[in-house]
């Protein structure tokens, strides 16, 4: 297996196992093995998931089930079979029940893997078979340039997918950073300018205040600056040659919002890595509390990134005022001995 | 009497300081984010403000302490920029913000009442 999907595969929170249609587990991932003790090269015994898979593969059927636990104390797991790749095998997603997010993020990943992974590769395929028949002097250049371009946008998808599976594991989005977005927007730019330059379009950036008045936001600074790559990388791709796009970063409130006007990027959904990078800037926006729109303003078509600004609520807060509580109780002989000692009474909500 | 701005979103937090500088002479005065705050410094002047950088809105605390170091009717106010960042990269942009101390949250409050009446007694 391609290292990228393996690297896929072990991100994703659920267990996952990939069955072919023999019963024999051909992938497990860490937490498949786990939670149903099995791994590759071993088949499947329970008899219930076993029909289960057999059915997937073959009559391309999706069932939900729960397969039976180990000990008589232990609740049974839950399980997803749905069809696989080939048509003969099966994908069994392993206990994501209990996680809300997981269930969507499967689909998204399985619908991504087939449409934008599989039937692409089929293509390249059907290219690299036309190579072979076409007579060595007549146009095997273009056909090998076309299919370097399938790869190349292949290989964009499947980086695309291993990052949206890091995301899904949900520990990468816990960071803090002060991230000053005008000023990341700055160095985006500057990864951004050589494709733009070559491709002759302008960017033009405005706000409406210097630019150091702008709030801040809390979060993950790499993914934030990786919605912005996406963004912008998309904007300068798709604009014609030649032309100018303009950025604009306003404030509202405590929302900010970068608007790329005359932008329809991701207008109609988007395909292949298009389509992965706006699954990917749209979950990483709304795990910010953002959101990515897009704005139509008669004939033109904006798209807006949107973000609150400052801190924001997280569920270690409450840990964090616990923490300075027991600071507080540690402390509170020390301050009314001190208060004595100065003649001043302890305050009345102090004990 | 010695005037004190608490500016801190987390109504737990700001209440432990309270207490804590309730055992002191302290006129106490709280906000809840940074634009109130901000207004509240410019319009009470206090002698210190005790300023949590991690806050929702416009105004992060970082932000404030510079507003208020750089205008000439404020810049007066000794401030402690409260914080669970505790990195040095942390501390230096404080410093480059004009913080006068940077406290790490959970903090000891003995530390919080000593550094305050350090500043206090400076100023």
């Amino acid at each position: 297996m391609h290292t990228s999907m393996t690297e896929l595969l072990e991100n994703l929170k659920p267990g996952l196992l990939w069955v072919g249609a023999d019963g024999v587990v051909r992938y497990a991932n860490r937490s498949g093995s786990r939670r149903t003790g099995l791994g590759a090269g071993r088949r499947v015994a329970d008899p219930e998931l076993a029909r289960a898979v057999i059915t997937a593969a073959m009559g391309q059927v999706e069932r939900q089930m729960t397969l039976a636990a180990g000990g008589a104390a232990q609740p049974g797991v839950e399980c997803r079979v749905i069809p696989g790749l080939e048509g003969d095998d099966a994908f069994v997603f392993v206990g994501n029940g209990d996680e809300p997010d997981a269930g969507l993020g499967m689909d998204t990943l399985m619908q991504a893997i087939r449409g934008d992974l599989r039937d692409p590769l089929r293509a390249a395929r059907a290219a690299l078979e036309l190579a072979r028949q076409t007579d060595p002097d007549h146009g095997d250049e273009l056909v090998f340039d076309a299919l370097l371009d399938r790869v190349d946008g292949l290989l964009q998808v499947a980086d695309k997918l291993v990052d949206l599976a890091t995301l899904w594991d949900g520990q990468s989005l816990l960071a803090d950073d002060r991230v000053e977005l005008w000023s990341l927007l700055q160095q985006v730019w500057c990864e951004v300018e050589p494709l733009a330059l070559g491709r002759q379009v302008r960017v033009r950036f405005t706000t409406d205040v210097d630019g150091r008045e702008l709030a801040a936001l809390y979060g993950s600074a790499r993914w934030i600056r990786r919605v912005f790559v996406e963004c912008l990388q998309g904007a300068v791709r798709m604009a014609p040659r030649g032309s100018e796009i303009e950025v604009e970063h306003l404030q509202d409130g405590p929302r900010a919002s970068i608007v790329l006007r005359n932008c329809p990027l991701f207008a109609d959904g988007g395909r292949g890595a298009d389509a992965v990078a706006r699954k990917l800037c749209r979950h990483v926006l709304a795990l910010h509390g953002g959101r990515l729109r897009e704005e139509l303003d008669g004939r033109s078509r904006h798209l807006v990134i949107e973000l609150p600004t400052g801190a924001p609520h997280r569920s270690d807060e409450s840990q964090l005022a616990i923490a300075q509580a027991q600071h507080y109780a540690r402390d509170l002989a020390q301050l009314v001995n001190r208060a004595r000692r100065t003649g001043r009474a302890a305050p009345a909500d102090a004990v | 009497m010695k005037r004190v701005l608490i500016v801190e979103d987390q109504a737990d937090i700001r209440k432990l300081i309270r207490m804590t500088l309730e055992f002191e002479d302290y006129e106490i005065h709280e906000a809840s984010d940074g634009a109130s705050g901000l207004r509240m410094a410019r319009h009470l002047k206090p002698d210190l403000m005790l300023l949590d950088v991690m806050m929702p809105g416009e105004l992060d605390g970082l932000q404030v302490c510079h507003h208020v170091k750089s205008d000439a009717e404020t810049q007066h106010i000794r401030v402690v920029l409260l914080t669970a960042r505790g990195q040095a990269r942390d501390r230096e942009v404080g410093r480059e913000a004009g913080a006068d101390e940077y406290l790490v949250k959970p903090f000891s409050p003995l530390q919080l009442i000593e550094t305050i009446e350090r500043l206090l007694v400076v100023s």
